[in-house]
């Protein structure tokens, strides 16, 4: 059973002389429940395969399902449903409303959808990611590693089919993201959360369940519960 | 999106504060003309009401249906047989009948005549029966040298009781005893005007009114209906006299008198109009580089899933949060300032009825409907803007510089060619018309919407001009601040555009009418100096313009020394061709070349006999008459066949609307008692005018109601009412300059905020805080000198088509060059002061957190 799924997905950016081929032909299924990294060398279309997955990026060719919705037919208002109710996010720069305290930006989508969030339900994320003597401040009061776990929070706060994750511990120091990566980890084995998550870091990719490893918009190779050392060696010979 | 709306607003409070005060501005500008005007009302109300309900039913002049509320401009108030307040006595239902006589009178306060009239002088009998005049000290007058007087006439020239007063009707000044004050009902003051009352049999010797009154004042009995009785009053007085019920004449007056603000409250609100385009401009601009530069966080926002409606709505609902605040205190804000403009207009000299002021709950519906719907229009394209941006946008770095298009490029310059097209059709229509000021509207409509375009056309040219204009500008800058500044301004040109384009609004505007006024006074001058043969003219004084002399002036000054000729003008109202009122002149075929300068184009002066006229050429024209035509018109309800016998054209280019002139022997066979309006005094080579002013003035010490005036006290008079016309305008339209200003700062402001990275590079690197504050300063500057640029080429050239539309032939531009120089360095001053609060902003950052910030 898959949460997100690719088919033949081809994305060219720019025309003529000047276009690049970012993703070439990529067929993968992000399987309902797991965590899934996606790796590669600068360049290899790992950014572009995940801003596509999410609707983000119109794809050149082929189909995207998530869930089994095919959201190439979607209008940007069923996109944008789309993305307020079944999808989260958690960027590489946190990416908070400053004007907001921390709990409001957790609750922004649902409040954007008009709903109320699952008070029970945020109160045992917030205990689970520790701030919830936080969540009356606002993000410039708030550290690096307290920020990313409000975006988790705020990314698992509706519970989406599906959690994106873009680098998310590229700003964060070792012990910060060692504690959000054991939380998402957390989240896919309590809760039963799809996460995919882009990174360049063998660390992190070491919590996820799978790594598909990309190079020049292609999956070249597949790692199942993998190690830092399996994930490094792949890198080695992918490099070569 | 409200909550972040809100905190938006909340947490640039400076920013929200800027915007929010050129909308408060504008609102209450417009509320301001409304509660004053309605304030002024409500005064009046109260006044008429007040003191014209100690009586029921008055009897006066029947004027007709003239729906001026002034009547015809004459020099006496119309009177009546005194055997009329027997037969309103008499009728049924009539308690009382008490009749009373008023004139115009002149009271010699011994001070400078501006020329100009200014309030009336009205002078009536003391009655003791029912009365709009209720007396307040002292006692009523009783012998030939007494009187009572107005308490706002008191008190305006310190004048008490026991005091002596100049008077005069028609003949020369007497001395009087203040031995009263009175009040018009509660009311002790009515805009200046003067109000002097005598005994009753005094009154009607010194007005020359025995066996005639003007009005009768009338209570009825107990049990009767006033409409009734007024119907039955009416049935039984002669034509000429008409009775109304007080409850009507409030109610006419109250019409009359808004009418009369209505016109004045539309004025205002022309100006105010201008403020709040202005202001439009101003928040537009600030939405504008609001959005862009929340872009990333409105993209954020997308990804997260907001709708791109929701966007927009966000947007609108922070500009109607801003509206709904802006218009609250910019009602209060409003009546502070009717509180202002009737201080300065009472500080001036103007006496204006208290009523406090008055809040109509039209007003404030006014003030919010406009102050809302401003800022949302102005939200608007800025908010669809936001429709725009890509959730991407909030995971790349998107430049988010838009290339100008070439439609923007071809409609600003097609535009501005339609612009300048009609504005000279207008002016060349118009110079081909025969002769100046004919009151031809075709021309000017064009020039007008002209002038319309031009303004947008040069608005939406200013985005491609910035660049070269303030290039130019800042040509000589060469240190390292002021080239920054110079390259800042030019570094959004739109923004820059539209900043200055709202200070080249009012300035363009202030401009046009300086030019104008510059313009027409130069006109008056140059035809009154061609057409006009006297030296010395003299004229009723006070309000009287179309009044007579005193008997006796004419022989007094044509023997004086110094005096080569003197003639007289006699005047009279008539109904003319062309159902207009107007009057008659009476001269001697003689005497009219040492009163105007002319030449006859047709027939000869020697035919001005009998019913023989001579006419203006333009009015020939214009009515289309030919030699020997018959000329009806209509004199004290009576017409008159006259001749079409002389042509005559005044030389220059002058306008006369007194184009009838008959032989005085002719109109004094039809009237009497025409007596003389104007005597026009022609020195001998000798005499300066000043001198023959002094001799002539010496001479009629004893007539203070004539007006002796040289040409030199007529171009003195043209120049102080043009002045203060400029003045007044002026005044009215610095409320938008100073709207132009904030938007200055506004923009700055958020330049300095988007620049923060920058500018701590900038300091990093070791630019010192004055260098900041110097290059923000020069930026400011430039950005307005741009507008000033604009505003002087909108002002002048507008004003040379306005100015050939209006005076038409020969009608020559006058640039008051001492008035745009001052506006262009005005403007540079202005920047200064816009620049305080951005320069300080941008130079007391903290250097590390500048650079850190993102």
């Amino acid at each position: 059973m898959h949460a997100v799924r690719a088919v033949d997905v081809t994305k060219v950016f720019g025309e003529g002389d000047t276009a690049v081929v970012a993703l070439s032909g990529v067929t993968l299924d992000f399987a309902k429940g797991k965590f899934t990294a996606i790796m590669g060398p600068s360049g290899s279309g790992k950014s572009t395969l995940m801003h596509s997955l999410a609707g983000l990026e119109s794809v050149t060719e082929g189909d995207i399902f998530v869930g089994d919705v095919q959201i190439g037919s979607l209008s940007d208002n069923e996109l944008t449903e789309l993305r307020r109710d079944d999808i989260g996010f958690i960027f590489q720069t946190f990416n908070l409303i400053p004007t907001l305290t921390a709990i409001e930006n957790i609750e922004l989508p649902a409040t954007i959808a008009g709903r109320t969030l699952d008070a029970a339900w945020t109160g045992q994320l917030l205990d689970i990611l520790g701030i919830s003597d936080r969540v009356e401040h606002r993000p410039p009061e708030l550290s690096g590693g307290e920020r990313q776990r409000v975006a988790a929070a705020r990314a698992l706060a509706g519970k989406p089919e599906v959690i994106f994750a873009d680098e998310p511990t590229g700003n964060l120091d070792s012990k910060s993201a060692h504690e959000l990566l054991s939380f998402l980890r957390r989240a896919v084995d309590e809760f039963g959360q799809t996460i995919v998550m882009v990174t360049h870091d063998p660390s992190a990719a070491a919590y996820a369940d799978t790594v598909v490893f990309l190079r020049d918009g292609v999956p070249v190779s597949t790692l199942i519960n993998p190690d830092r050392d399996r994930i490094l060696d792949e890198i080695k010979v992918l490099e070569n | 999106m409200f909550k972040i709306a809100f905190r938006n607003l909340w947490d640039h409070k400076l920013r929200s504060a800027l915007l929010a005060a050129a909308v408060v501005a504008g609102v209450s500008f417009v509320v301001a003309s409304f509660v004053f005007t309605d304030s002024l009302g409500a005064g009046f109300d109260d006044a008429f009401s007040e003191a014209l309900a100690s009586y029921d039913i008055a009897v006066g002049p029947d004027l007709g249906d003239d729906d001026s509320g002034f009547g015809p401009p004459s020099s006496e108030l119309p009177s009546f047989d005194a055997d009329v307040a027997g037969i309103v006595a008499a009728v049924d239902g009539v308690a009382t009948a008490s009749a009373s006589v008023a004139t115009n009178a002149f009271i010699d306060f011994g001070e400078e005549d501006t020329g100009f009239g200014g309030p009336p002088t009205i002078a009536f009998s003391w009655t003791e029966g029912p009365s709009s005049w209720k007396l307040v000290d002292g006692r009523p007058p009783e012998t030939l040298s007494e009187v009572v007087i107005f308490v706002g006439t008191a008190t305006d020239h310190e004048i008490s009781l026991g005091d002596t007063v100049r008077i005069a009707f028609d003949g020369p000044v007497d001395d009087y005893t203040v031995v009263g004050t009175m009040s018009f009902g509660d009311t002790t003051d009515l805009f200046g005007a003067t109000f002097i009352a005598f005994e009753y049999q005094v009154a009607e010797t010194l007005f020359d009114l025995a066996g005639q009154i003007t009005s009768v004042e009338v209570n009825i009995e107990e049990g009767f209906d006033v409409d009734e009785v007024v119907e039955q009053v009416n049935l039984a007085l002669p034509e000429g006299a008409i009775a109304t019920s007080t409850q009507t004449a409030v109610e006419e007056q109250a019409a009359d008198l808004k009418q009369g603000l209505s016109f004045f409250n539309t004025f205002l609100l022309a100006f105010a109009g201008i403020a709040l385009v202005v202001g439009l401009f101003v928040v537009y601009n600030a939405f504008r580089v609001v959005v862009a530069q929340r872009s990333k966080e409105l993209a954020l926002l997308r990804i997260l899933g907001t709708k791109r409606r929701q966007l927009i709505q966000g947007v609108l609902v922070e500009a109607g949060i801003v509206g709904v605040v802006a218009s609250s205190l910019g009602i209060l804000a409003g009546m502070g300032l009717a509180l202002g403009i009737r201080k300065i207009l009472e500080a001036i000299g103007n006496s204006l009825p208290n009523a406090g002021l008055v809040l109509a709950p039209r007003t404030i519906l006014v003030g919010f409907i406009v102050g809302i719907l401003a800022t949302l229009t102005s939200a608007v394209l800025p908010a669809i803007r936001t429709a725009r941006i890509s959730p991407m946008a909030a995971l790349r770095d998107m430049p988010s510089g838009r290339k100008t298009s070439l439609p923007g490029k071809l409609i600003a310059v097609s535009t501005l060619a339609v612009s300048v097209g009609l504005i000279v059709f207008g002016a060349v229509q118009a110079s081909n018309s025969k002769s100046a000021f004919t009151g031809e509207t075709g021309p000017l409509q064009v020039v007008g919407l002209g002038g319309f375009l031009l303004f947008i056309g040069l608005y939406l040219a200013a985005r491609f001009l910035a660049r070269p204009i303030i290039g130019l500008l800042g040509f000589g800058a060469k240190s390292m601040p002021a080239r920054l500044a110079r390259e800042n301004a030019r570094r959004s040109p739109r923004r820059t555009a539209t900043t200055a384009a709202s200070l080249m609004i009012g300035l363009g505007l202030v401009v046009m009418v300086a030019i104008l006024s510059a313009s027409v006074q130069d006109q008056i001058l140059a035809a009154t100096e061609d057409s006009v043969a006297a030296d010395v003219f003299l004229q009723p004084a006070g309000s009287n313009f179309f009044g007579k002399l005193p008997n006796g002036v004419l022989d007094i000054v044509r023997d004086l020394d110094g005096v080569e000729t003197a003639t007289g003008v006699n005047l009279k109202q008539a109904t003319l061709p062309g159902d207009s009122n107007g009057f008659v002149l009476g001269v001697r075929p003689e005497g009219m070349d040492s009163f105007l300068k002319f030449e006859v184009i047709q027939g000869s002066l020697d035919d001005m006999v009998g019913n023989a006229m001579a006419v203006q050429q333009i009015e020939v024209e214009a009515q289309g008459f030919e030699l020997g035509d018959i000329i009806l018109i209509t004199i004290d309800d009576e017409e008159y066949p006259f001749t079409l016998a002389v042509v005559f054209k005044l030389l220059g280019n002058t306008p006369d609307d007194q184009s009838y002139y008959l032989n005085e022997a002719r109109l004094l066979e039809i009237d009497p008692d025409v007596g003389i309006n104007t005597v026009a005094v022609v020195l001998d080579s000798n005499t300066a005018p000043e001198d023959g002013k002094a001799t002539i003035e010496e001479a009629l010490v004893d007539y203070p109601t004539v007006r002796i005036t040289t040409i030199e006290d007529l171009v003195a008079q043209v120049k102080t009412l043009l002045g203060s016309l400029v003045a007044m305008i002026g005044g009215l339209l610095f409320m938008s300059v100073v709207i132009a200003l904030i938007g200055i700062v506004l923009t700055l402001y958020l330049a300095v905020i988007e620049r923060t990275r920058e500018i701590g590079l900038l300091r990093a690197i070791g630019m010192s805080q004055r260098q900041v504050r110097r290059s923000i300063r020069f930026e400011a500057v430039l950005i307005a000198l741009f507008g000033a640029v604009l505003g002087i080429f909108l002002g002048v050239f507008l004003g040379w088509g306005l100015v050939r539309s209006i005076i038409g032939e020969g009608g020559n531009m006058t640039i008051p060059w001492l008035w745009l120089l001052a506006g262009f360095f005005g403007a540079g001053v202005a920047g200064v002061i816009a620049a305080i609060i951005p320069s300080y902003q941008a130079s007391n950052m903290d250097v590390l957190e500048a650079i850190a910030y993102e």
